[in-house]
């Protein structure tokens, strides 16, 4: 494949379309899309609901075919870099196993992809993921003992333990309580962008895509496409006064604006 | 002076540590009770003879008498019940596993498993008889046939109804087809073969009395067809007891059991 990639970006998605329907392939949803991510950027998509967010982590994980463009990722395709265990992804309802424990959920991607084989290399690696996610007094305990928050803190867990390149976010505080969203924004700046990933997040929170992201995509309405990209030019260390300040407010009106625009599309 | 009793008995099984106990068996405990109560008097006051219906005392008698005979029989019943449910287990959940990988296997399997449900076993157990002789292999065979279809459906539908983010968390780490089966379909259809269980189990007791029907050498099916023809009514209510309390016993053992294997279905959230 020709690396058609800018020097710093590590994604790049060019003129690709998506259709669920092989057979009728005018019922797009994903239409033209193009969008370049930059290595160690946070970026929020936004739109309106069933436009076709969740479909694009899909193409970007590998898990769907765009029936024309290209997807690129450090110039291989979404599934040849997944066989490389570079791609993490986290989702709205944790992917736990309620019959495993934290210990044995954080395990279960070292026992599929066996690397290191040792078994006392692996659970190294486990109580380093659970000493990331402050969640070591519960490795013992299964997901039906442990609150919202925390089931999510183990999914995220179990997404970060092959050390992913990029990792997809789809709507990962959707399912939590105000107050526990409002924690968890900052449990996940301290834990995934301190490490300099490459994140994408899907999300209908346009407070957790402002107080998170670096770039902040807003698609149209179904078939999606990239209706405006805002730059989000807080720095780096954000805290929650951040949700107090002028700039904050100023700029969740200007997605809130976009965002209307893109639903009255309809 | 029995009422008293009976008040204060009541009083102290109903409060502390035995309260909850105390809930769950007394109130069928009474009613069997009541119901033995009315079986005697309509019995008595009717004059009925005990060969159309004995009196619960001589069902009991009955079993006290020759507690080895019924002891043997019941193991029989038990037994042939027993393995053709697990044989039914074992092919039903292997046959689902193979027809959730292939939807043209599926599509194929499906009108047999089918028809042979709804054909009533009773019109096929004499062919089987034919086929497999008089031993232990036609009983287990009916038992088999009776049991498979409701194992089959859920595990079916337990292999199929895989969380989408579980799955897709699956995929995102290469994980083979078989692996996804064995880690994550065959957990998620746990519950699901559990509630398929509650069905077969009573079905297996059926499927080896009529087996036994048709054989007619052992086990409390042929004492029932023996019995109903020598017009002994007891021995018969002894047997038709002892049916029941094989289902019943089988039925709570899963329940039990269901209980330990599918935790976390029995736990209350603490968010």
């Amino acid at each position: 494949m020709v690396n058609i990639l800018e020097n710093n970006s590590i994604l790049s998605i060019q003129k690709v379309d998506h259709c669920y329907d092989k057979q009728d392939t005018n019922k797009l949803s994903v239409s033209n899309l193009n969008l370049v991510i930059n290595s160690g950027e946070f970026v929020s998509i936004i739109g309106p609901s069933g436009c076709g967010k969740t479909t694009i982590l899909n193409l970007i994980a590998g898990l769907l075919s765009p029936i024309s463009g290209e997807i690129s990722i450090f110039g291989f395709t979404p599934k040849d870099f997944r066989t490389k265990k570079s791609i993490g992804m986290v989702f709205q309802s944790p992917a736990i196993l309620p019959w495993l424990t934290v210990f044995q959920n954080l395990l279960l991607p070292l026992q599929i992809n066996p690397v290191p084989s040792k078994n006392s290399q692996q659970q190294g690696i486990v109580e380093n993921i659970l000493s990331r996610i402050q969640m070591e007094p519960y490795s013992d305990f299964y997901p039906h003992q442990l609150s919202g928050g925390m089931k999510q803190r183990v999914g995220i867990g179990m997404a970060l333990v092959f050390d992913p390149k990029i990792l997809l976010l789809d709507e990962p505080l959707g399912s939590l309580d105000e107050i526990t969203r409002g924690h968890m924004r900052y449990d996940l700046i301290e834990n995934l962008r301190s490490k300099n990933k490459t994140i994408i997040m899907v999300t209908h929170s346009i407070e957790d895509a402002v107080v998170m992201s670096d770039q902040i995509i807003v698609l149209s309405k179904n078939p999606a496409t990239v209706l405006t990209q805002i730059p989000v030019k807080f720095s780096v260390n954000r805290t929650k006064d951040l949700e107090y300040r002028t700039e904050f407010i100023s700029l969740v009106n200007q997605v809130k604006k976009y965002l209307s625009v893109s639903t009255n599309d309809f | 002076m029995i009422f008293k009793m009976l008040y204060k008995f009541l009083n102290i099984i109903f409060s502390g540590k035995l309260k909850p106990f105390a809930f769950k068996i007394v109130p069928p405990l009474f009613l069997i009770i009541l119901i033995l109560l009315i079986w005697e008097i309509i019995v008595r006051s009717l004059g009925i003879p005990d060969y159309v219906v004995p009196t619960w005392q001589q069902v009991i008698s009955e079993l006290y008498m020759k507690p080895m005979f019924f002891i043997e029989h019941s193991l029989i019943t038990l037994m042939e019940a027993f393995s053709g449910f697990i044989l039914g287990m074992i092919f039903s959940i292997f046959l689902a596993a193979v027809m959730v990988h292939n939807n043209l296997l599926e599509r194929s399997i499906y009108p047999i498993a089918l028809m042979l449900k709804v054909t009533p076993i009773i019109a096929i157990a004499p062919l089987i008889v034919i086929w497999l002789g008089f031993g232990y292999s036609p009983k287990i065979f009916i038992t088999f046939l009776i049991t498979f279809f409701p194992i089959l459906i859920n595990a079916l539908t337990g292999f199929k109804d895989v969380d989408n983010n579980k799955y897709r968390f699956f995929q995102i780490l290469n994980a083979s087809k078989f692996e996804i089966f064995l880690k994550l379909r065959f957990f998620t259809a746990i519950p699901y073969l559990f509630s398929a269980f509650k069905i077969s189990i009573p079905l297996s007791v059926i499927g080896a009395v009529v087996g036994e029907w048709f054989t007619g050498n052992s086990g409390l099916g042929s004492i029932i067809l023996v019995s109903n023809n020598e017009l002994q009514t007891s021995t018969l209510f002894a047997s038709i007891l002892l049916l029941s309390l094989i289902g019943c016993l089988l039925t709570v053992c899963t329940n039990l059991l269901e209980k330990k294997v599918v935790f976390w279905r029995y736990n209350i959230f603490i968010d």
